[in-house]
């Protein structure tokens, strides 16, 4: 196998702290391959060593044993125990928390004899001495048969020589396994060995990872389907048990493990955890821990209105300069319209989002790293499961309310199929960051600006109606799939609640950096390519049309003695209607005019198939076109829009809440159905999501168009 | 008498579990045989159960807690 970079691991229990260590170790020089389309949970990063030579880094997802049950676990394995795996490690750092030592030495031991070349990083070990605790290093180091490090990824200490260690060969004084395999199991091992690679057994420690696929061949890829056929047969003919050898396995590294532990951590004195307790007493009140998850929640969201508008008009007014400057440059020409009413209208109707975006993926950062997500995953698992989904499918649909896409990715910590796969289809209908754009555009015709309820913001209020009306919805649609979708796989809770920490604000900021960054730069390229498509459709048609369109504009002004101004609005507005996304609205008109949209809406519609926050783009390109005031909002200009055969405005408050229902519930994201094509490993469900979807959202339309229309 | 019989407050140990697979999971987070937990709170709607073992703190849910049996200490 031909290997070009050769991969230092970081394996450790989740809550280990694994990750702030990761973040210590490579800083800012980490990537998490592409965002839509490619894991991100592989995630890598480096650092260079004192001569410049580069150390390749990879952050596993957290795992308790060598047993696993969900996906993220299951690939943890998947990479360890295929030797043809492009990412399999050279060396492993392997994290441990000092409080939990025993717990979290259960893994380690496995890895050890697996035969990896391994350290122990003792990591937090500041608040081991903030808790009195005392280890020694030097015994365990021998117990183990490995190297052993005490560091802090908090304050940095020790993170130098970690990383000097890591450069080196490690260590290693066992050569053979902590526990060892009895006869009976040797010899089934050696037997599995034979079927899958003979080879395996001349390498040190083949043999237990033979073992190993004899717990795991039926899911474990690149072993193919003969091999698989005859191990089962095999296995089947040995009586081999995997859930009892895994009961055995276990409690015999326990019982290595107990005394280990007893003789080198010392306990000056006992208990840790009051304050958590406390916190938890009244967070996880049957009252009060539901009263403060929906206050939170509502808080997060008052803050996206209240603080994220200041920095959001500047960014306006710096694209409107811009564009001023562009048009004042060029002059008037395609160029110039290329430029300021495609690229940067579309661009421009977006970037004013980021403050926004950047809150929301902040505060529910922050939300996570302190702790609080893993206690609501305890407090709803029971009202989720009357749903069909898990406790856990909390996290996902929380961070839905960021985007789907890594809250998709999420639920792979949820180990039952159909309680996964429901997560899946409904997260999509939670109101993700891309629709606030859309949302903030048209709320103001549905409500004004600034009228208060009390304390509240009506706007405010009213969004908070929306995000409310897209959870019901997520839950009904979730319910249906309940009903729908049969199982007789086993469910499963049991979660660890952490301690709460205080953030380090280095985590919550490397992980902001790299969703905002995903965000802007995947909607940006999404946008930047649809902005000058549009702006073609949109400026061009078919020639005798828009030569009609002009000579037919000159005689009606001529005859209604237009002014000029009159005139050029005019002759705007007849030739956007000539033109190919003219066309392409008018095409759909007839199906979506019983929801109240025009042919204009139905081109927003069209692009915003794509990805939803297109919409805004899409509307300021239509809308720069189609206008001679160069000044005004997306909006303004939008309030101006009349209706040409009735006269009246466009966007009436019943049109306005009909397109949001439209936005709230309609499939209009490529990369969401992307990922749960790869999540679902068929084309299936992101079709069967596509379609219920988009007919929750037309249907949704058509009655509030029909009841407030 | 299984964790499920527990009342919030009550100490227990431990005595073996009913199920495999809740046995070798409740393994890997560090519940054996012999260990001692608390069961000290309840969720909202009558759901899981928050549990103190020794180093850490887990929930888990009724039918999880059934598997295993214990003693009251």
């Amino acid at each position: 196998m031909t290997q070009e970079k050769k991969w230092v691991a970081l394996v450790g229990n989740p809550n280990s702290g694994k990750s702030s260590l990761f973040n210590a170790l490579t800083g800012l020089r980490q990537k998490v391959g592409n965002f839509p389309g490619v894991t991100v949970d592989k995630k890598t990063g480096f650092f260079e060593g004192e001569e410049g030579e580069r150390v390749d880094l990879i952050d596993l997802p957290g795992l308790y044993s060598l047993y696993p049950n969900s996906k993220d676990e299951k690939m943890v394995l998947e990479l360890l125990l295929n030797p043809d795996h492009p990412f399999q490690p050279e060396k492993i750092v392997y994290v441990v928390d000092p409080l939990q030592m025993e717990r979290h030495l259960l893994l380690a031991t496995q890895l050890v004899d697996l035969g990896f070349p391994m350290v122990l990083v003792i990591n937090m070990i500041d608040i081991a001495s903030e808790n009195n605790i005392e280890i020694d290093i030097k015994r365990l180091s021998r117990e183990l048969g490995i190297q052993v490090v005490a560091v802090s990824a908090r304050t940095g200490e020790n993170i130098q020589e970690l990383k000097t260690l890591i450069q080196q060969d490690f260590k290693r004084r066992r050569k053979s396994p902590i526990v060892e395999l009895n006869q009976y199991n040797a010899r089934t091992a050696t037997e599995v060995a034979n079927l899958l690679s003979p080879k395996l057994l001349d390498i040190p420690f083949g043999i237990e990872r033979a073992f190993h696929v004899a717990h795991h061949y039926t899911w474990l890829q690149g072993i193919d389907k003969k091999r698989v056929e005859s191990l089962e047969s095999f296995l089947k003919n040995a009586r081999f048990d995997s859930l009892d050898e895994q009961v055995h396995d276990t409690m015999s590294r326990y019982s290595f493990i107990t005394p280990l532990v007893r003789s080198v951590v010392k306990k000056k004195e006992k208990k840790t955890g009051g304050f958590t307790d406390k916190v938890d007493g009244i967070i996880t009140n049957s009252f009060f821990g539901p009263v403060i998850f929906f206050g939170i929640m509502a808080l997060v969201f008052q803050a996206l209105f209240a603080w994220a508008s200041v920095p959001a008009d500047w960014i306006d007014a710096l694209f409107g300069t811009a564009g001023g400057a562009i048009q004042f440059a060029l002059g008037e020409g395609w160029l110039s319209g290329l430029l300021v009413d495609g690229i940067l209208a579309g661009i421009g109707g977006v970037a004013v989002f980021i403050p926004q975006i950047f809150l929301l993926f902040l505060l529910l950062g922050v939300l996570e790293e302190v702790g609080y997500m893993s206690r609501a995953v305890y407090m709803f698992d029971n009202v989720l499961q009357r749903f069909g989904l898990n406790g856990r499918s909390i996290v996902a649909l929380v961070s839905g309310g960021a985007c789907a896409i890594p809250a998709i990715m999420s639920t792979r910590t949820i180990s039952n199929w159909k309680e996964r796969l429901t997560t899946i289809m409904v997260t999509p209908l939670i109101s993700c960051s891309a629709r606030i754009p859309v949302y903030i555009v048209l709320v103001g015709f549905v409500v004004p600006a600034d009228q208060k309820w009390g304390f509240f913001n009506l706007q405010g209020l009213v969004f908070f109606g929306l995000y409310v009306l897209s959870i019901i919805s997520a839950l009904v649609s979730a319910w249906v799939f309940k009903k729908v979708l049969k199982t007789g796989e086993k469910s499963m809770l049991m979660i660890e609640l952490p301690l709460y920490k205080k953030p380090i604000w280095k985590n919550v900021m490397i992980n902001l950096r790299e969703k905002l960054w995903a965000f802007v730069w995947e909607a940006g390229k999404v946008i930047f390519f649809i902005s000058i498509i549009l702006w073609f459709l949109a400026s061009y048609g078919p020639k005798e049309q828009m030569k009609q369109a002009e000579v037919e504009t000159e005689i009606y002004a001529l005859t209604n003695n237009f002014t000029p101004e009159q005139t050029q609005d005019l002759l705007a507005a007849r030739k956007i209607e000539a033109s190919y996304a003219g066309h392409m609205g008018k095409f759909i008109e007839p199906v979506i005019k019983p929801l109240g949209f025009d042919w204009k809406i139905g081109i927003a519609l069209i692009t915003s198939f794509a990805a939803r926050e297109v919409f805004v783009g899409t509307m300021a390109t239509i809308y720069a076109i189609g206008s001679s005031d160069d000044e005004g909002t997306i909006r303004e200009r939008m309030g101006k829009e009349i209706n040409q055969e009735t006269g009246e405005k466009v966007y009436t408050p019943a049109v306005a809440m009909s397109l949001l229902v439209f936005y709230l519930f309609a499939m209009q994201c490529m990369s969401t159905l992307a990922i749960t094509k790869r999540e679902t490993n068929t084309w299936k469900w992101p079709i069967i999501q596509f379609v219920y979807m988009t007919a929750l959202a037309y249907l949704g339309s058509l009655f509030v168009f029909q009841v407030f229309g | 008498m299984t964790i499920l019989d527990m009342l919030p407050g009550q100490k227990a140990r431990v005595i073996a579990f009913t199920n495999k697979t809740t046995e070798t999971n409740f393994l890997s987070f560090g519940l054996l045989p012999n260990s001692v937990l608390l069961l000290r709170r309840k969720a909202p709607f009558g759901g899981s159960l928050y549990i103190i073992l020794e180093s850490h703190v887990m929930a888990i849910r009724q039918s999880e807690a059934a598997d295993v049996l214990i003693e009251i200490i």
